[in-house]
């Protein structure tokens, strides 16, 4: 029997800063940690004493990648607690908001970051020589996420125009309808893309997981629901932390989850994918179909592809609201104050983004807890390892490590969000 | 003046790593005409505002060796083939963007890069005394750089 410890410092193609370290001997895992060391951001403590307002600003600021998670997370939290609805034209305006930055952060690790893996490239650079009509279509997909984010966020990258209640300032429908060539240009770019990484050769490996994603009786989870599984959760939000518990491991620098008295879940596009499949929209469901992607896929290489079909969904979703689009009677309506508790999920592109806030009566934060989606597939990834690695002990060391690496790169990591940055380690005896 | 697009990169908000960022904000005070001026902390997205009829200037911050606040100017050719490193927790940063100009052939007219040495990459810091200094000297090159002043052998390590 193969004994065997690796070390890798640096995970490349991940966002942020961490390490995996895997120690085999005689074919028994005898020590493996995936950790995050990153320096810590205290953004829960500093969200203390500011103004319920300031927050969904100050938490956009967690993520580069994925402000609009931290935003809307925060806001459902603060509406859910001072009784706000808005009208239909604003909750369209925030999932096409949202949408924008599912696109742009899954066509630049689907097709930059992940895809190299599956075509034994290093990078996407070695990738984009081979490929560059690939590469092309991938950053244009990426630049029409981007350019959603500005027109509805106000600005790319930390979007300022949401706020409590509504938005600052709302769009025509004259000038909404100028983004639909965009879109349209988008899906068939997203389709083109999709049939193209279906066929890659994906590893032979399942695992039982537990999936877990918001789910709406009306559409494809992404910002309000219920919390389920496919191992029979169905929670509201506020019986999060019920069901759902992090713990301190010494190893990492990020908090990791599990759920109470089950252990790891998987959270992202592919759990979203299994659970709201029925939901997708007629040409994202046929496209899926076409390439003989139906749940449960069981397979977390494939994520990918469930990345894809979110991206075409994204798009086909963001033209039916363009099209339905009703300007709003006013862009936010009034926020009415009180003390209490309110709790926020929503689906970052990663996986569901759990934000709970207690405030005074004056909106002052009294407490904050944010869960971000890495924290959450932080023990998952280490369970996938714990049975990917036995199977690929007999790989020579170059590939071994590769798959390892992989294998996290399946989860699509933010290490700066989860902290929280990426290190792989393996030793071989 | 010629037509010219600036381009800030980095991050505001970890220390030094902003000096691409506040040079550009300094430059829209003075108001300079017929120059595009860009923040951009996501570098991929460089690739989308390229112009082959615009001059493209990059700022941005380069790693501690012990001198910070020096200024070190680059000048692309028109291989692109350029001795550059990214120091990035994002796995696409400024040397891969240029190999990319190169793949997909997307270019602008010329390419110059101004880096400045940065000393403190901590989140939430301002900038470093040091760099805060320099990046009067850096406006000034770019300045004179537009102006056409400049002999294009000028643009070297300071």
């Amino acid at each position: 029997m193969k004994s065997r410890t690796v070390k890798i410092d640096y995970l490349a193609r991940v966002e942020g800063e961490g390490s995996l370290y895997i120690k085999v001997k005689k074919g028994e895992i005898i020590d493996l940690r995936f950790s995050i060391f990153e320096a810590p951001r205290f953004f829960e403590a500093f969200l203390r004493g500011r103004s319920y307002q300031e927050v969904p600003d100050i938490t956009a600021r967690i993520c580069g990648i994925c402000p609009v998670a931290y935003v809307m997370s925060s806001i459902y939290a603060f509406e859910s607690l001072f009784e706000i609805k808005v009208e239909k034209g604003i909750r369209d305006l925030r999932k096409l908001l949202y949408f924008g930055d599912w696109i742009q952060s899954h066509a630049l690790h689907a097709f930059m970051l992940h895809a190299p893996d599956f075509l034994g490239y290093d990078d996407a650079l070695k990738m984009a020589k081979d490929h560059p009509e690939i590469v092309r279509k991938a950053l244009r997909v990426k630049r029409i996420g981007n350019d959603i984010m500005s027109f509805i966020g106000g600005r790319e990258i930390h979007p300022v125009s949401a706020c409590i209640g509504g938005f600052y300032k709302v769009p025509t429908k004259a000038k909404l309808e100028s983004i639909k060539g965009m879109l349209e240009e988008g899906l068939k770019l997203a389709e083109d893309l999709t049939r193209w990484a279906s066929e890659f050769e994906y590893p032979d490996f399942e695992q039982d997981y537990e999936f877990v994603s918001l789910r709406h009786p009306d559409e494809y989870g992404i910002i309000e629901g219920r919390i389920v599984s496919n191992k029979g959760l169905n929670i509201a939000v506020n019986e999060y932390d019920e069901y759902f518990e992090e713990y301190q491991v010494p190893y990492s620098n990020a908090l990791q989850s599990r759920i109470k008295g089950r252990g790891s879940y998987m959270v992202g596009p592919l759990a979203r994918f299994n659970l709201n499949f029925d939901k997708l929209l007629p040409r994202s469901k046929s496209l899926a179909e076409e390439i003989g992607f139906k749940p449960p896929i069981k397979n977390p290489f494939k994520s990918i592809l469930a990345r894809c079909i979110e991206i075409a969904y994204g798009f086909e979703e963001s033209l039916r609201i363009v099209n339905e689009y009703v300007e709003p009677s006013k862009p936010r309506v009034e926020v009415k104050v009180r003390a209490g508790t309110g709790y926020g999920c929503t689906e970052a592109p990663r996986g569901s983004l759990y934000h709970r806030y207690e405030v005074d009566e004056r909106g002052i934060v009294l407490s904050a807890k944010i869960v971000p989606p890495t924290s959450q597939n932080q023990l998952r990834m280490e369970d996938d390892l714990r049975a990917l690695v036995p199977k690929i002990l007999d790989l020579p060391k170059k590939e071994f490590t590769w798959r390892c690496e992989q294998a996290i790169r399946n989860y699509d990591p933010c290490i700066s969000c989860a902290t929280h940055f990426l290190k792989v380690e393996i030793e071989r005896l | 003046m010629k037509k010219a697009k600036i381009i800030g990169l980095g991050n505001e908000l970890r220390g030094d790593d902003g000096v691409g960022i506040r040079a550009v904000e300094e430059l829209r005070k003075i108001g300079l005409k017929a120059v595009n001026l860009l923040s951009i902390r996501d570098p991929l997205s460089i690739l989308d505002h390229l112009d082959e009829d615009e001059d493209l200037i990059i700022l941005d911050a380069a790693k501690p060796s012990g001198k910070p606040g020096r200024i070190i100017g680059l000048k692309v050719e028109d291989d692109l083939d350029v001795e550059l490193k990214t120091i990035s927790t994002h796995s696409i940063g400024l040397a891969e963007v240029i190999k990319l100009m190169k793949i997909l052939n997307k270019r602008p007219k010329s390419l110059k890069i101004l880096l400045v040495e940065g000393k403190d990459f901590k989140h939430g810091a301002d900038l470093s005394p040091e760099v805060e200094e320099s990046l009067k000297k850096l406006i000034g090159m770019i300045l004179e750089e537009l102006r056409g002043e400049v002999a294009e052998d000028s643009c070297r390590e300071l």
